[in-house]
């Protein structure tokens, strides 16, 4: 199986988005896929780091966030680890875009472009870890490459 | 990819233009936030932001921007956006942004409607 994994573990701070980030762009230039599915994972995993950065650990807490991406034939998978405060982010509300300007909060929106541009997330706290998993599928289906591979 | 954000400011009329190319996340946000919010305590009423060269944009430039339209809407002005490429403008389309702006196709259109009220 074409199976191509990389990833990256670095101290969670905002000088370190661009290295998550980059890394997975990177890997999926490699792999030649679409700008435009290259630029959906970008967004979706730069959400997701940003909050691991902000939230994970305590204001004056230090810790590392890793990002793991692999790239199948059928899909990209990215998967956000951090060993902070527990915190499931399907849990936050979806945000109530339907108000005028004024109304709109500022925020929440992080978790919404994720579960839109994603087509699984997925999130599971174990060992002292927030894993989130998070699946973009390409044009052959899962289904499709196992029926490929009988 | 780029990975830092350009912002460029110049004047047509009274219509302040900030002029953003590259990226605009939660890394380089602030630096287009710091634009807006002088140009707002200068007294601007209408600024057209041009999209053109903007590669990406995150939740963090959402933000920005709305908590600049926010401002502005208040006075009676507003933020006009120009040039969103295509995925650009999905994500606005995702955040229910394009309720909360008007995007024009290019820059000489939002200057045209900036200037016409």
């Amino acid at each position: 199986m074409n199976r191509k994994t990389r990833s990256i573990t670095v101290p969670a701070t905002i000088e370190h988005l661009e290295a998550l980030t980059g890394m997975v762009t990177s890997h999926l230039s490699d792999h030649s896929i679409p700008e435009k599915v290259a630029f959906e994972v970008d967004l979706a995993v730069d959400e997701a780091c940003t909050n691991v950065i902000r939230y994970a650990y305590e204001p004056a807490g230090e810790g590392d966030v890793t990002v793991v991406c692999t790239v199948t034939p059928c899909e990209i998978r990215v998967c956000i680890i951090d060993y902070g405060i527990p915190f499931n982010p399907l849990n936050v509300k979806e945000p109530d875009l339907s108000g005028d300007v004024e109304d709109r909060a500022i925020g929440g929106l992080g978790v919404h472009l994720i579960r839109t541009l994603m087509d699984k997330v997925s999130y599971d706290y174990r060992g002292g870890k927030n894993i989130l998993c998070m699946t973009k599928f390409l044009a052959a289906t899962p289904e499709e490459e196992k029926s490929d591979n009988l | 990819m780029s990975t830092t954000l350009k912002v460029e400011e110049q004047r047509r009329g009274d219509i302040p233009i900030l002029s953003l190319g590259g990226r605009m996340d939660s890394t380089t946000s602030p630096d287009a936030e710091a634009h807006l919010t002088r140009l707002i305590g200068e007294g601007a009423h209408r600024i057209v932001v041009d999209f053109r060269d903007l590669e990406y944009i995150s939740s963090a430039g959402l933000r920005v921007l709305l908590a600049s339209q926010k401002r502005l809407k208040q006075a009676g002005g507003a933020v006009l956006l120009s040039a969103l490429r295509p995925e650009i403008r999905k994500v606005f389309d995702i955040a229910g942004f394009n309720r909360l702006f008007t995007i024009y196709p290019t820059l000489e259109e939002a200057l045209g409607a900036g200037q016409g009220r």
